[in-house]
């Protein structure tokens, strides 16, 4: 994990072209009809087929509900304290030092470990929570402190002479600086956190998580269901990343109009 | 009380910038620092304004005192607009007065800039951006002004209908402003510090 530039975004590099995603599904489509078995590698027909039976089904929504609460209440938190406790080690070096083993610990230690040592403390339904937590924090933590330290200092010089108390500095000066990299973690970071959170309830199977329906599709050979659960993670991802760059671009919007 | 200025001596590693440098600026009155380039004018500016320490002498006068500002470059949040620059050192920049609000739109008005309220800094051009920077120390609340070559970067014209607003809204008011231009500073009718090299108060 290493810290995100800010201008990562504006680079349009890995745009998502139609052409390009119905070339690989064609391929898929091809690989399956060769292979012939469906339970080896099942054909993308079959899985939208399977996502129909599955999206009517009140489980279907329950299972969501349950994982996304969980998996974006870890990643909210983890914002929470990224931001803060970055803004505490700008502050005082001495946070930073205190800060710094334990950050890079979360970033080493492979996500199973953690999921597993988690398991022994905590029930398997609030698992997610805090998986989800270790892994949104060390990119948020990094990046909104790289953001805060590229302030301008001829700014904070000039707030220093107008006199600007600390909310005013905040608001005007630090939080538009740091805006852009703690959105280029956010953007890494919520996809992160559904990979490793759903990958915490594929270990800890909670009931009605889609996590434990990953667990079951695998168990059962059931390849299909397992394609369209993954399927639903990825769009849930997706919608979620958008949604949430969109609420922080309006506040961007706002603050920059103020 | 005047701004003193007693033996000040600033040095960055072996590079001498003043030595020794005495000065008396009047309360109340402008006084325009001139000298080569190089010189230290910014650096004595950075030092009046306490954003540097020196390494010997004392300056009185100042301190406690609500200070505003022009520096060397415009030192605005490029993605705010140019009203929020302006209105930031307000004690309630987001709302702030009506009154504020008024002077704020009759400053705009009178440095041509009308119409560039909304418009983010970043999409303004140089010269706008200077007078933004301006109009935003001189709304400020302030008792001492600093100005670094505040006219830089502005054609002749412009540069006189935004003189002729500096001098109205700092009237009576304490100004040390720093410039090259010499018919820039008999403009502003006040005392001329010269440095020197050695920094002798001429």
């Amino acid at each position: 994990m290493t810290s995100i530039s800010a201008d990562k975004k504006k680079k349009g590099g890995g745009k998502i072209r139609l052409w390009a995603v119905l070339f690989w599904l064609l391929v898929w489509q091809g690989a399956s009809m060769a292979i012939g078995q469906e339970i080896l590698l099942v054909s993308p027909v079959s899985v939208v087929k399977k996502l129909f039976e599955l999206v009517p089904s009140g489980e279907f929504w329950s299972s969501i509900f349950f994982s996304a609460v969980r998996i974006l209440g870890g990643f909210l938190l983890a914002c929470t304290a990224g931001v803060l406790l970055a803004a505490l080690a700008a502050k005082y070096k001495r946070a930073e030092e205190l800060l710094a083993p334990a950050v890079l610990t979360v970033k080493a230690v492979p996500v199973a470990s953690f999921i597993i040592l988690v398991l022994i403390w905590i029930s398997s339904r609030n698992l997610s929570v805090c998986i989800s937590f270790l892994m949104v924090f060390p990119v948020i933590y990094t990046n909104t402190l790289n953001g805060i330290r590229s302030t301008d200092r001829g700014l904070l010089e000039m707030a220093a002479v107008f006199g600007m108390s600390p909310w005013v500095k905040l608001w005007y000066i630090y939080v538009p600086q740091a805006m852009p990299y703690f959105r280029a973690g956010c953007s890494v970071a919520l996809g992160l956190c559904w990979k490793a959170g759903t990958a915490a309830e594929v270990i800890g199977i909670p009931d009605r998580s889609i996590g434990e329906k990953l667990y079951n599709a695998k168990v059962y050979l059931n390849t299909s269901e397992l394609f369209a659960w993954t399927l639903v993670i990825v769009l849930a991802s997706l919608i979620f990343e958008k949604l949430f760059l969109a609420a922080l671009d309006g506040v961007t919007k706002r603050l920059e109009r103020m | 009380m005047p701004i003193q200025i007693e033996n000040l001596c600033k040095a960055f590693g072996d590079h001498q910038v003043l030595l020794n440098f005495s000065a008396e600026f009047p309360q109340g009155e402008t006084t325009c620092i001139m000298g080569p380039s190089g010189i230290g004018k910014t650096t004595l500016l950075r030092l009046l304004m306490g954003l540097e320490k020196p390494d010997q002498g004392e300056i009185l006068g100042i301190s406690g005192k609500r200070i505003s500002a022009v520096f060397q470059e415009d030192r605005l949040c490029g993605n705010l607009t140019a009203a929020a620059n302006v209105r930031m050192t307000q004690r309630q920049p987001v709302r702030g007065s009506r009154e504020f609000a008024a002077r704020m739109e009759e400053g705009f008005k009178n440095l041509g800039l009308e119409g560039c309220e909304s418009q983010r800094v970043w999409e303004l051009s140089g010269g706008m951006r200077r007078r933004v920077s301006l109009l935003r120390a001189l709304l400020a609340e302030y008792e001492i002004l600093f100005l670094d070559e505040p006219f830089k970067g502005l054609d002749l014209e412009t540069r006189e209908k935004t003189m002729a607003y500096a001098k109205k809204m700092c009237r009576g008011k304490t100004v040390i402003c720093v410039t090259h231009d010499r018919e820039e500073a008999l403009a502003w009718g006040g005392k001329i510090c010269l440095l020197a090299p050695w920094n002798k108060d001429e």
